[in-house]
């Protein structure tokens, strides 16, 4: 059985391809695995695609707010219902302030608190489990992954904590989330939802000199396929 | 069918960092406008629409911030008739 990973690019998005390359290095060794660059406008039916990332970028230009916009294109019409049949989603960066926008993942992200762009590369502590990206062995680990961003500093109200898990942490919170959160995830359905600020697939080819986000594409090949 | 126009304004909740107002907030000072105690930016939308009523205007100018305008988990809006 083939499984489709698919990318959701919108417009000004930038790390839709560094995403889809990953897939595509995967799919050699993995040739279930067929990798999807998904346009905007098209919508997505439910147990279509495995995977759904909503990669980095600046979608629709930042424009009211990041990601305002992203929200309501055709391909995250129903995006509710298609994790709950069974797509695991992540939103990095861009992708998790459209995720913010959509309410599926809670709290929101206001400027960093040095009120600068940061571009940097960042430790980064495992704090738990998240199907299918990080196991039980992977809880306590730390990874360094890049991150670019300017509103990254992910705030939320104890009313909300239930509903997710923290499952990402700085090691030293460059930004001023609150509880130094970089990563968000919950169950929904049969699937799930991850939102995360920094990159991991910018750490992935070994050209790169940064190979720590391998095995979070690499469990998600384990655990699906 | 009436025209009517809107504004619907959009204001971060107290707490939501604002570097923008801080700064023409502190660039007032600099120009001796001391008097000035605190400086807000809001975002204003003023929407040309057709309605029934003023009512049903406000309420379609309600719907559009609760849908897209606004991010209410960080921000508050108020949407008023202009014309």
């Amino acid at each position: 059985m083939s499984r489709h990973w698919a990318v959701v690019q919108f417009p000004g998005s930038n790390c839709d391809h560094d995403v889809l390359k990953v897939f595509q290095s995967l799919s050699k060794k993995y040739p279930e695995i067929e990798p999807v660059l998904h346009w905007h406008e098209d919508p997505i039916e439910k147990n279509v695609y495995e995977v759904i990332i909503l990669p980095g970028g600046f979608s629709y230009g930042d424009y009211l707010r990041a990601g305002a916009i992203a929200k309501i294109s055709q391909a995250l019409n129903n995006l509710e219902e298609v994790i709950e049949a069974g797509a695991h989603v992540m939103g990095i960066c861009n992708g998790f302030q459209i995720l913010l926008e959509t309410r599926l993942l809670p709290g929101y992200l206001q400027v960093n608190k040095s009120l600068k762009f940061i571009s940097d590369t960042v430790s980064l502590k495992i704090e738990d489990e998240a199907f299918p990206w990080f196991t039980k062995k992977n809880k306590g680990e730390v990874v360094r992954y890049p991150i670019a961003h300017r509103f990254g500093n992910y705030q939320l109200s104890k009313i909300d904590k239930g509903e997710m898990k923290p499952v990402l942490k700085y090691q030293e919170n460059p930004n001023g989330s609150i509880d130094g959160i970089a990563g968000v995830y919950r169950t929904l359905g049969k699937g799930s939802v991850f939102g995360l600020m920094p990159h991991p697939e910018r750490a992935f080819f070994e050209d790169l000199r940064l190979t720590d986000g391998q095995p979070i594409w690499q469990n998600a090949v384990e655990n699906l396929i | 069918m009436k025209s009517f126009k809107i504004q619907v304004r959009v204001q971060f909740k107290d707490g939501i960092l604002d570097p923008q107002a801080e700064a023409i907030q502190s660039a007032l000072k600099k120009l001796q406008f001391k008097s000035v105690q605190n400086v807000r930016c809001d975002k204003a939308f003023l929407i040309s629409l057709e309605a029934e009523s003023e009512t049903a205007a406000q309420d379609l100018g309600r719907k559009m911030a609760n849908q897209l305008l606004a991010n209410v988990v960080m921000e508050n809006f108020e949407v008023e008739v202009v014309t």
